[in-house]
């Protein structure tokens, strides 16, 4: 089992020709199914009894885990070491106080030091360094204002945030820089919505993950309510769409509220991409494809993965849900999160 | 009777708890909303759970719940 992620990632490039794949154009692709689909089982790596693991980030000798529950419970990330599985520390309490958030709607770890946290109900990125100490309580917290709201961000350095989602700006992604609060470059643009539809409806309908290649280059938007994504390349400015395999629109009703044209799902939205995370060869995405209202809400049972060319190089059917996962730097092992059991999965990826 | 008695406390005591339980899980993390600190329901806001999901309510992004045609309250 172990070793088809390792055939994947291996022969990914020469596989890659053998996708169903149309040419739709310049700049968008449509492919029908995947080169391999590969079984993933799990192992158990340690019980997390502090509410649903949303994200999981890696250093070299931890796992970081993110809870959604943060806010109510206890501390939002939980530090444990990978050796001995047993937790070392706690980050960032629940609250309104400094270095405190109310919610992690973006999170991830920086250059393998720095934490971030994007809290939309507080509008701000807090992020504090792993290294200055293992006690949660005396960490030093820098603090930023986000002037508006955003769907979805990366923080690129310490000076930049790369953000998605925006209600006041057409374009797809912008850089906002940290220390003015101003927003300088735009990536991408949506095409003129259909008649009838108000543009900012449209381009909620097209919300999505946003994700940053640790090599800063590109970054790639993973749709919510569609099994498209966009790479772009950020020192070009240029991006590639990659609908499939499915290929399947956002099933939406516009609707007005508070003077802004949103979205109202109905009955026959689907949730496409639930979660990901990327490195430097490949982007991994958790897929869902089930109706908004099903049971698994934030769960996905399998991972689409792409190479940052928007080649699509497999699928893995994972043995159960998980509301979160990463993957080593090396492509080599898999952590993931089972809400049904609480527990951190682990599973490795022999080459 | 005694018996009965404790038995039927007993069943009062876990029916209690559990909807205790399903009051706080249903719960958005609208209550802990910036301001006086009070519980306000965010009306026009309905819960669905998702933590990727979020509600404009007022000034305030308000996560686990989108924004509804219905005058909903979310979650409490």
């Amino acid at each position: 089992m172990n070793n088809m992620l390792g055939m994947i990632l291996i022969g990914c490039m020469c596989l890659t020709n053998c996708t169903a794949k149309k040419q739709t154009g310049k700049d968008t692709v449509v492919f029908e199914q995947f080169p391999k689909v590969s079984k993933i089982g799990f192992e158990q790596f340690l019980k997390f009894d502090q509410g649903t693991a949303r994200k999981l980030y890696l250093t070299d000798s931890a796992l970081i885990v993110c809870s959604l529950q943060g806010g109510v419970t206890d501390y939002f990330f939980y530090r444990y070491s990978l050796r001995n599985k047993t937790l070392s520390a706690k980050y960032v309490k629940g609250g309104r106080g400094r270095g405190q958030a109310l919610n992690a709607f973006s999170s991830g770890l920086y250059k393998k030091n720095t934490v971030w946290l994007h809290d939309i109900s507080l509008n701000k990125l807090l992020t504090f360094n792993l290294a200055e100490t293992n006690d949660g309580d005396s960490l030093a917290f820098h603090e930023y204002a986000i002037p508006e709201f955003f769907y979805s961000v990366q923080l690129m350095d310490s000076l930049h945030l790369l953000v998605a989602g925006a209600y006041h700006t057409p374009s797809k992604i912008n850089q906002l820089d940290l220390s003015s609060g101003k927003q300088a470059n735009e990536y991408g643009s949506f095409p003129n919505a259909p008649s009838g539809i108000p543009f900012y409806s449209w381009k909620r309908a097209y919300e999505g993950f946003l994700f940053l290649k640790p090599t800063e280059n590109k970054a790639v938007l993973a749709c919510r309510y569609a099994d498209q994504i966009e790479i772009f390349d950020l020192a070009a400015k240029q991006s590639k769409i990659i609908k499939g395999p499915e290929n399947y629109e956002p099933a939406f009703t516009p609707m007005k509220v508070q003077g802004m044209d949103i979205i109202q799902r109905n009955d026959k939205t689907r949730f496409a991409f639930v979660n990901g995370m990327v490195t430097n060869r490949y982007i991994y995405l958790l897929y869902s494809g089930n109706p908004h209202d099903s049971k698994y809400q934030i769960e996905g049972k399998c991972i689409y993965v792409y190479d940052w060319d928007g080649n699509p190089v497999g699928r893995f059917d994972l043995d159960r849900y998980i509301s979160g996962f990463t993957v080593s730097d090396d492509d080599a092992v898999m952590y993931a999160f089972d809400p049904a059991t609480g527990y951190i999965l682990k599973t490795q990826f022999n080459r | 009777m005694k018996q009965k008695i404790k038995q039927m406390v007993r069943s009062m005591v876990a029916i209690a708890a559990i909807v205790a339980v399903c009051q706080t899980n249903s719960k958005a993390q609208t209550e802990d909303l910036p301001g006086d600190g009070s519980v306000t329901p965010a009306s026009g806001c309905k819960y669905t759970g998702i933590s990727s999901d979020y509600c404009v309510y007022g000034i305030y992004n308000v996560t686990n719940c989108v924004n509804n045609s219905v005058t909903t309250s979310c979650g409490f």
